[in-house]
């Protein structure tokens, strides 16, 4: 099989992790645990600290990041993408993937900076480990409550809107920001995506 | 068996963190219900609505009741305390569960759900046991909960309320080794839970939500 792209996103929640392998929940599914191999990959596949927005996360950069040659790192993925635990998007485009997706947040809401109240921040135990636009907190905050991402966008559009605040593309523009953060933020921690309906 | 205390308090809701506007201090904390942020303002109800999330040496010792809520916040007159309450109550920030009132029990688990934060960290060996870590890879465990706690805290967040994650967990324990009885008995198991939620509660690895 080829893999889906441009980009990629890896979907579930890793709840057990041994020196040897790993169980990731994705959906409703209990899979078994995955080989440290297969979780590394897995992991990979999540991003980076810091990768730009709206650029894809690619196979190429998954094996990077794996320490492993690309063609092995692919033929992981590719197992991974028949699980249902990696997706492929087009930060550009990604109206049809969201609406497949759910996003979870894993982190503290920290609240807004006390010097710039515009900027929101999240943390887990004693690390800061983000500061997003309120737009974006929005969607990482409350993306959970509408049925897929895409209709958490748009509502999030709806409320700059309301706010007076516009976001350039309105739902569209909301998605593809929040879209385009996730090799960042998931990377993180911060968030984890899941199948649209089961969570 | 319960804990030995009053009825439980629990925060509802998810913690979005402290509001500030320019040139001022925190106005007080942001907690997401519903579809949007509720500002819970600062003073006793912020701090009541933080302290209603338990703290982590007591939580396994005492139900985290009005008298624990009273204690953290510095021994707030009783008046003003309910006072307090009852307002967090009115606005579903809070809810109070006696695990004496079967019907309100249930009623509480059928229309609570529960979202968890952080990562598993696995088993860990102690020496009264095995112990399961909660907290961020690569660092020490937030919390050591029991595997039980451990069970609830990673599959619930998948199943739609909390009577229904405690009896999933409840079936699943059947074909356990060395399982207890009350562990298979689906009503035993919904009475633990009310003692499990504070002891994930209180080191923010997760937030209990209503029912949409």
């Amino acid at each position: 099989m080829s893999l889906p792209g441009p980009g990629l996103l890896a979907l579930g929640w890793c709840y057990e992790l041994w020196p040897d392998r790993a169980a990731v929940l994705v959906g409703r599914r209990l899979p078994e645990p995955w080989d440290a191999r297969t979780h590394r990959v897995w992991a990979a596949t999540r991003g980076a600290p810091g990768w730009p927005v709206g650029q894809p996360w690619t196979p190429a950069d998954v094996a990077r990041t794996a320490g492993l040659d690309e063609a092995e790192a692919v033929a992981v993925l590719e197992r991974l993408v028949e699980q249902g635990a990696v997706v492929g998007v087009d930060p550009a485009d990604p109206r049809p993937v969201a609406g497949t997706l759910t996003l979870l947040p894993l982190a503290e809401g920290w609240g807004t900076d006390p010097a710039d109240p515009a900027v929101h921040r999240y943390g887990l135990g004693d690390v800061e480990l983000a500061r997003v636009p309120w737009v974006l907190h929005n969607v990482l905050a409350l993306a959970h409550r509408w049925p897929d991402l895409g209709a958490a966008c748009d509502a999030v559009a709806g409320f700059a809107r309301d706010a007076g605040t516009p976001v350039d593309g309105d739902g569209d523009g909301v998605l593809r920001l929040a879209v385009g953060s996730l090799p960042a933020l998931s990377a993180l921690g911060l968030v984890c995506l899941q199948p649209a309906g089961e969570v | 068996m319960s804990l030995p205390g009053g009825a439980r308090l629990y925060p509802v809701g998810q913690r979005l963190g402290e509001l500030h506007e320019d040139g001022a201090g925190s106005r007080g904390v942001v907690v997401g219900t519903g579809e949007r942020g509720v500002l819970v303002e600062d003073g006793d109800r912020a701090d009541a609505w933080d302290a209603a999330h338990g703290l982590g040496h007591l939580v396994r010792h005492v139900a985290w009741d009005r008298s624990q809520l009273g204690g953290v916040l510095g021994g707030l007159p009783s008046p003003d305390l309910d006072r307090v309450v009852a307002d967090l109550l009115d606005r579903g920030l809070v809810a109070e569960v006696d695990p004496g009132d079967p019907a309100a029990t249930e009623r509480f688990l059928a229309t609570h759900r529960w979202f968890s934060r952080l990562g598993g960290l696995g088993q860990q060996e102690r020496p009264g046991g095995f112990v399961c870590g909660i907290g961020v890879p690569g660092a020490p465990p937030v919390r050591e909960v029991s595997p039980r706690v451990y069970e609830f805290w990673s599959l619930a967040p998948e199943l739609p309320t909390l009577a229904a994650a405690a009896d999933f967990l409840a079936a699943s324990a059947v074909d356990d080794d060395g399982v207890e009885p009350e562990e298979t008995d689906p009503a035993a198991v919904r009475l633990a839970l009310l003692d499990w939620l504070h002891d994930l509660l209180c080191v923010g690895a997760g937030w209990l939500e209503v029912v949409r």
